[in-house]
């Protein structure tokens, strides 16, 4: 089930209003039914994946806590780990390594029989894995203690605003909540739904207008001249930003109604002074997933610098390949991966240069640079990212390279150029606003006056009936 | 509960309400090089103009006719109200683009006067089932003589962009074509002479709509129930159309028809006529005037024997 369809609009309001009406007790199986249900619109027959989780890392904590052996405690681990990764795996990556190593082959000249899977990837695989393997691994570290309530797991497991496309939550922080009786907060249900609100237009206002503009570029990559790929790039960094984050929105929001508090998936990612900052504020809960499970695993910072700069490229390759069987993601990972890398190799230049140019004196105008640095190199990552093929990669660099000082942008006879000034026009727009209207949003930051909040609600609405772009667009990070 | 819910909620949609109508109304009047900003922002709001706001300016539903043709584009690129005069009988031809049965539904129950009609002939191509109804109700909330269909066309859609044009259906009602249709003839028939060049290609159809066929059911009770003499007809397709698809498909509607007592006359390809792809169909699946010919001069036929067109009124 999309959060942008009717289907959602009437199943959101009726599973709220049954929660809040029924006793606790029964709060967890109608939220496990409603999230089987709001899975198995999609397909019936790939809950069954979700079960598989569920049970797999259900026993395989409760094996680790009963044990005091360490080696029959690391096999339970690794249970969990191979199952959810094979899964993973299975679904996800067989054939793409598998039509990599037929590329391989026909180069060499070589026979290769072994023939494609026919299966669909089950939608949010890579975000519900990640979750429930987190669970096993903390009770493995002992950072918590495993719960015996099967239902309560299963809806960690399953917890529908989050299912599909995060935020990645983690147990300490999502499980107890399933414990903890709550009484109905209208303020909190008042916030949840303008978060909602606010959500549903970063999605059908920003993200799925600037779409229309991207996918007619990058789906046919040589009948456009530089200018109108550059502008594409710009148009789906917006995008995939209104896209994502306006989901989490919705997750936040939706959760929150609920009684529950998801953690936070972004904070303004486009007002980062750096790369590393960037991936402070992206996908948070993807990063710091990566940080806790991968990266400080192996070693992270604390060790010689090769091995530091190693740790990186290796986590940012993994990142890169979790987002999607494709090589395009790969080299998106390994990019950002060697941003940082660079940025650490040429820390001392940088503060040399600060000090020689006098920037350091002025904090401002350094931070606008480096603001304005950071978004053209995660620009330069998402022409990467969204391009179909690697194959596409140097038709659209060279078209930028060469782009010529001009207004005559050749995507305008295809996508008219009315529909491309609004959608740049209301995109321009919300990235001047989007800071300050974010915290607003999410309630961190106060209306001040009652009709300040009306005003800004209402006109969202009107902005969502007027310039929405309806049609049931799904997510893009369903796809991951 | 009042308090909380309802009293915040009436003034979040009014405020809305207001914000919404000033903006889509600035929209609307403000015009760049003569067209109104409102059709630049893409999406699902159709120009007031073509064929089918032609045939919904000439069409009087209070003039009685033998025959009125209704469906989508194979309607009324297929079904020539010329030779049925020639024929003797009158006839109107009220088939727009891409209407689906919930398009179609709503004209019969808002437009048509049953007194008016001898037998209305709806044309059941399958493929105008296959869609959701959003180009349709686009077009004909902008063209429909009928404030009544569109907004039951807007209801059954469900879409949220109904009411974007049922707001500029409003704000444009005095406002005059923004171009024609130079394929129009009269009568709500729009003419095609050019044959197709190459071997038609069909391309694979998507399922019909389970909506779409409530509507269709809809549409016959409705029908039934104001004592409406109807009749179903498929028109010739291509010969590289998918028969056994097709099968499938007329006994569907064969059942449904059944159901009420009305016949289906299916000439898709089992019309016994000389129709070649390459001359008598000017795309994929529409026939152009040497097939409209043909297959109408069947058609007549087929009305006769079955006691549905008996000598015209008219003759």
């Amino acid at each position: 089930m999309l959060f942008n369809s009717l289907q959602f609009a009437l199943f959101f309001p009726l599973v709220a209003l049954l929660h809040w009406l029924l006793p606790f007790r029964l709060r967890w199986p109608l939220l496990l039914a409603a999230s089987y249900y709001f899975y198995m619109q999609w397909r019936i027959d790939y809950a069954l994946l979700l079960v598989v989780s569920t049970v797999i890392d259900y026993a395989a904590s409760l094996g680790i806590a009963r044990n005091e052996d360490p080696a029959a405690r690391k096999r339970w681990l690794l249970l969990s780990i191979a199952s959810n990764l094979g899964i993973l795996f299975f679904f996800k990556y067989f054939n793409f390594l598998n039509d990599s190593f037929r590329g391989l082959f026909a180069q060499a000249g070589w026979a290769y029989a072994v023939p494609d899977l026919d299966v669909l990837l089950p939608m949010g695989i890579s975000f519900y894995t990640f979750q429930t393997l987190s669970y096993t691994i903390d009770v493995y570290r002992g950072h918590i203690q495993p719960t015996r309530h099967f239902g309560r797991f299963a809806l960690y497991v399953t917890f529908f605003p989050q299912l599909v496309a995060g935020p990645i939550e983690r147990a300490p922080s999502l499980l107890p909540q399933f414990f903890r009786e709550r009484s109905y907060d209208h303020a909190r249900t008042i916030a949840g739904l303008k978060q909602m609100l606010w959500g549903f237009f970063k999605k059908l206002v920003i993200a799925d207008r600037c779409a229309v503009v991207v996918d007619e570029v990058f789906n046919h990559p040589g009948q456009h001249d530089g200018a109108s790929i550059l502008l594409a790039t710009f148009l789906f960094a917006l995008q995939i930003y209104g896209d994502f984050s306006g989901y989490s929105d919705i997750a936040i929001g939706g959760a929150r109604v609920l009684g529950y508090d998801l953690m936070q998936n972004f904070r303004t990612p486009y007002g980062a002074t750096s790369i590393s900052a960037f991936w402070s504020k992206w996908h948070i809960s993807l990063s710091t997933w990566f940080r806790d499970y991968l990266y400080i695993p192996l070693g992270g910072n604390r060790v010689i610098r090769w091995r530091w700069y190693f740790n990186l490229a290796v986590v940012f390759l993994v990142s890169g390949l979790w987002h999607g069987a494709n090589w395009t993601f790969v080299i998106w990972g390994a990019l950002h991966g060697l941003y940082l890398i660079l940025a650490l190799v040429c820390a001392p230049f940088w503060k040399r240069f600060d000090a020689a140019t006098g920037l350091a004196r002025m904090p401002r105008l350094k931070q606008a640079l480096n603001v304005a640095v950071t978004f053209a190199l995660v620009l330069l990552t998402w022409t990467v990212f969204r391009a179909n093929r690697v194959g596409d990669l140097p038709v659209l660099f060279k078209a930028m390279w060469n782009m010529q000082p001009s207004l005559a942008l050749t995507v305008i006879p295809v996508v008219q150029l009315g529909i491309l000034s609004v959608t740049t026009l209301l995109a321009v727009l919300f990235f001047l606003v989007d800071g300050r209207v974010d915290r607003w949003a999410k309630g961190e930051r106060p209306w001040g006056a009652r009709w300040k909040e009306y005003g800004f609600c209402g006109a969202l609405l009107a902005f969502i009936l007027i310039f929405g772009h309806f049609g049931g667009t799904a997510f893009i990070y369903f796809q991951f | 509960m009042l308090r909380r819910f309802v009293l915040p909620l009436f003034t979040l949609l009014a405020v809305a309400a207001v914000i919404y109508a000033v903006l889509f109304t600035v929209l609307v009047k403000w015009e760049r090089d003569g067209v109104p900003l409102v059709y630049r922002l893409g999406g699902a709001l159709n120009q007031k103009g073509g064929n089918s706001w032609q045939k919904f300016q000439e069409y009087d539903p209070h003039a009685p006719v033998d025959l009125l043709f209704i469906g989508s584009s194979h309607a009324y690129r297929g079904y020539d109200p010329r030779i049925f005069a020639r024929h003797g009988n009158t006839s109107f031809n009220l088939g727009t683009s891409a209407q689906s049965p919930l398009n179609t539904r709503a004209i019969i129950r808002h437009v048509v006067d049953p007194k008016a009609v001898k037998l209305l002939v709806i044309d059941v191509y399958e493929g105008a089932f296959a869609t959701d109804g959003l180009e349709s109700t686009a077009d004909l909330t902008q063209n429909c003589s009928s404030d009544a269909a569109a907004t039951e066309m807007v209801w059954h859609l469900k879409d949220p962009r109904g009411l974007n044009m049922l707001a500029l259906r409003h704000l444009r009602r005095d406002a005059p074509a923004m171009y024609r249709d130079s394929a129009y003839v009269e009568a709500g028939f729009s003419q095609r002479t050019d044959s197709l060049k190459t071997v038609a290609h069909t391309a694979p159809m998507p399922p019909v709509q389970s909506a779409q066929r409530r509507h269709f059911q809809a549409m016959l009770k409705q029908c039934h129930a104001r004592s409406m003499r109807v009749v179903l007809v498929d028109h010739p397709k291509p010969s590289t159309a998918d028969r056994e698809r097709h099968a499938q498909w007329a006994e569907w509607v064969r059942t449904e028809a059944e159901h009420y007592g009305i016949p289906f006359i299916d000439l898709a390809f089992d019309h016994g006529l000389p129709i070649h792809d390459l001359h008598h169909f000017y795309d994929h699946n529409h026939l152009n005037q040497a097939g409209v010919e043909l297959f109408n001069a069947r058609l007549i036929d087929e009305l006769e024997r079955r006691g549905l067109l008996g000598p015209s009124s008219a003759r």
